[in-house]
C-alpha cells in the first residue's frame, strides 16, 4: 500500500477523506441527538420533584439546549479557530498582500464584533429563517473561534525554537510536525487562555439559551421600528472596531517586534 | 581528492534580527571525516551560521551545499522552504544550542531517542523488531551517559521560575545528544554541547563524542561541526585520529561579522615556568595564535 498524498500514515491510497468527514458529522450529530435526549431525560426527572410538571419540562428543556449550544460551539469554533490561526501564520509570509489584508479584515472584524452583533447578524444574514439552535451554535463558535486564533497566534510564538528544530532535524515534518511538535507544544502554551475562553462561550450561551436568539432578534427588529434606523447597528459594530483594532494592532507590533 | 561535504559560497544575512550587525562568508568548504570548532565571541553569529546551514534561517544572498554520501546535492539558498530539505534532515543529528530546552517535555527519554529511528527512514538498525529497537536505544542511551534512572521519564517544562523540570540541565543535553546520534548520522551539528556539562563529566562526555561518534574505525566517515567557546576541551583529547579543523569568527569595527580558517596545524608545547604551587603548570596546545594550556 501506498501512502495517501497528505502524508498521514493511516489514511491509505484509495481511502477517501470525504468518507470520514461525512462519518464524523453524522457520529457528532447522533451524539448530539443522544446526549440530548439522556440529558434531558434525567433533567426532567430531577425536576419533576422540585416543580409542577409543565415548569419541570421547561427547565430541563433550556438548560439541556444550552449545554448543547455550548458543547457545539466549543466543538466547532475551538478547531476553526487553529485552522484560522494557521492560515493567519501563512498568510503573514506567503500569500498575495490582498488576501493577507482581506483575512486581516474578517479576524480583527469579527473579534471587535460584539456578541450580540453577531447573533443578530447571523440571524439576519446567514439563517434568515430564524433556527434558534443553529444561530446560536453558529454566532457562538465563530465568536470563539476569533478569539482562539489570536490567542492560538499567539502560541505559534510562545513554542520553543529549540523543540520545532529539534523535531525538523529528528526528520518531523508537514502533518506529523504539525500534529506531533507543533499542536502539543502550542496548546501547553495556551491551555489556560483557550478554558477561560471556554468558560465565556458557556456564560455567552445564557445569551441564547435563557434570553433566547430569536427573542433577541425580535426585540431588536421591534426596536428598529419604532426608534432607529437599521443603519445604527452598523455604526454600533464601526464604534466597536474603532476602538478595539488599534489594541490588535498595538499588539500584533509588539508581537513581531520582540 | 573527496569533495567536501558543506561548500558555502557568497553568503550574506544578518545575525539575529533587524539593525545587527551582517555575516559575510565568501567561500569555506568544511572537509568530510573531521572535527570542525567554530569559535568566536557572543553575538559573532556562530549559532546564526549553523541555523543557515540547516535551512532554519533565512539569509539574503548566496549558496550553502551539502554533499552527502549516495544522495545528490543539497542546496540552500537564501528563501528556500524548511520543508524542501526533509532529505537533509535524514542525514544530520543536532544539538541546538540550550539543548537540554529542545527537549519535548510531554514524551520520555526512550521516546527521544526512538522517535528519530522511525520518523528517518534509517537503514542502520540490525532488525525491525520492537525488542531490538528497544536493544538499540537503551545502547544509544548507554553511550550518551544517560543515567538508567532516567531512561523512562519525561524532561518536563521549564517554567520561568525553574519549576517543573524533572532532570538537571546536564542530563537534559544528554538526551539531546542521545537523540542526535540515535540514526548514527553521517553529520553531527552540535551547538556549545558541554554548556550544561560540569567539569569532571564534561572532560569524559566530550572524549565519548570524540572517540564513539567520530573515532570509530571500519565504518564510513562521520563529520561534526562543533560551536565551542573552549577548544582546549576538544583539540587536547588523546590522539583519535580525527582531523580538527578550527574556525574562527571575527568582526570588524564596523561590525562586519566574516569567517576565517586560520592556520590548521596544531602545536604542541611544554609550559617552561613553574605555577604559583611551585609545580610545572604542564603540557599544552597552541592553536593559530591561541594557548590552550594545561590540557594533558
Amino acid at each position: 500500500m501506498t501512502p495517501s498524498p497528505i502524508g498521514v500514515p493511516w489514511l491509505r491510497s484509495g481511502f477517501r477523506i470525504e468518507t470520514l468527514l461525512v462519518a464524523l458529522v453524522l457520529g457528532v450529530v447522533l451524539a448530539w441527538v443522544v446526549l440530548g435526549a439522556v440529558l434531558n431525560g434525567v433533567l426532567r426527572l430531577l425536576f419533576t420533584a422540585l416543580f409542577d410538571a409543565a415548569s419541570a419540562r421547561r427547565l430541563a428543556e433550556g438548560v439541556t439546549g444550552t449545554f448543547l449550544i455550548s458543547l457545539s460551539s466549543i466543538g466547532l469554533g475551538t478547531p476553526v479557530g487553529f485552522v484560522l490561526a494557521y492560515g493567519f501564520r501563512g498568510l503573514q509570509s506567503r500569500a498575495p498582500r490582498v488576501l493577507r489584508y482581506a483575512s486581516w479584515t474578517v479576524l480583527y472584524a469579527a473579534l471587535a464584533m460584539p456578541a450580540y452583533l453577531l447573533i443578530f447578524w447571523m440571524g439576519t444574514f446567514l439563517f434568515p429563517r430564524p433556527n434558534r439552535a443553529l444561530i446560536a451554535i453558529a454566532a457562538l463558535a465563530l465568536n470563539l473561534a476569533v478569539f482562539v486564533a489570536k490567542i492560538v497566534y499567539g502560541g505559534f510564538g510562545a513554542v520553543p525554537l529549540g523543540q520545532m528544530e529539534a523535531a525538523r532535524a529528528s526528520g518531523a515534518h508537514g502533518v506529523k510536525l504539525a500534529l506531533g511538535f507543533e499542536i502539543p507544544a502550542v496548546l501547553r502554551a495556551v491551555r489556560a487562555a483557550i478554558t477561560v475562553e471556554w468558560a465565556t462561550t458557556l456564560k455567552l450561551s445564557s445569551l441564547v439559551g435563557v434570553i433566547g436568539a430569536t427573542d433577541i432578534m425580535q426585540v431588536v427588529m421591534e426596536q428598529d421600528l419604532r426608534t432607529y434606523h437599521p443603519g445604527v447597528y452598523v455604526i454600533v459594530f464601526v464604534v466597536y472596531w474603532v476602538l478595539i483594532t488599534p489594541l490588535l494592532v498595538w499588539s500584533d507590533r509588539r508581537d513581531t517586534t520582540q | 581528492m573527496t569533495e567536501p561535504l558543506i561548500c558555502i559560497r557568497g553568503l550574506r544575512g544578518a545575525v539575529g534580527t533587524r539593525g545587527l550587525p551582517e555575516m559575510t562568508v565568501e567561500a569555506a568548504d568544511f572537509e568530510r571525516g573531521a572535527l570542525h570548532l567554530l569559535m568566536g565571541g557572543n553575538g559573532f553569529g556562530k549559532s546564526t551560521l549553523i541555523r543557515m546551514l540547516l535551512g532554519f534561517k533565512p539569509f539574503k544572498q548566496g549558496t550553502i551545499t551539502w554533499r552527502f554520501e549516495n544522495l545528490k546535492p543539497q542546496v540552500i539558498h537564501g528563501r528556500t522552504p524548511v520543508a524542501a530539505l526533509t532529505e537533509l534532515y535524514q542525514n544530520v543529528g543536532y544539538v541546538p544550542q540550550g539543548g537540554g530546552d529542545s527537549l519535548w517535555p510531554d514524551r520520555t527519554v526512550r521516546e527521544h531517542v526512538s522517535l528519530p529511528l522511525s520518523l528517518k527512514s534509517w537503514k542502520g538498525c540490525p532488525g525491525r523488531s520492537l525488542v531490538e529497537r528497544e536493544r538499540h536505544v537503551e545502547r544509544i542511551l548507554e553511550r550518551a551517559l544517560v543515567a538508567p534512572a532516567f531512561w523512562d521519564r519525561k524532561p518536563g517544562s521549564r517554567s520561568a521560575q525553574g519549576f517543573g523540570c524533572s532532570m538537571s540541565g546536564g542530563e537534559r543535553q544528554r538526551v539531546a545528544y542521545a537523540r542526535a546520534i540515535s540514526t548514527d548520522p553521517e553529520t553531527l551539528v552540535l551547538d556549545e554541547l558541554e554548556s550544561a556539562l560540569d567539569e569532571t563529566s564534561r572532560r569524559q562526555f566530550i572524549d565519548s563524542v570524540v572517540q564513539d561518534y567520530l573515532g570509530s574505525a571500519g565504518r564510513p566517515k562521520r563529520t561534526a561541526l562543533v560551536i565551542t567557546h573552549d577548544p582546549s576541551e576538544w583539540v587536547g583529547l588523546p590522539d583519535t585520529g580525527v582531523a580538527t579543523v578550527l574556525w574562527q569568527f571575527n568582526r570588524s569595527a564596523r561590525g562586519q561579522i566574516t569567517l576565517q580558517r586560520p592556520r590548521p596545524e596544531l602545536h604542541r608545547f611544554e609550559l617552561a615556568s613553574a605555577g604559583d604551587d611551585g609545580r610545572l603548570a604542564g603540557a599544552g596546545y597552541e592553536f593559530a595564535g591561541l594557548e590552550f594550556r594545561g590540557v594533558d
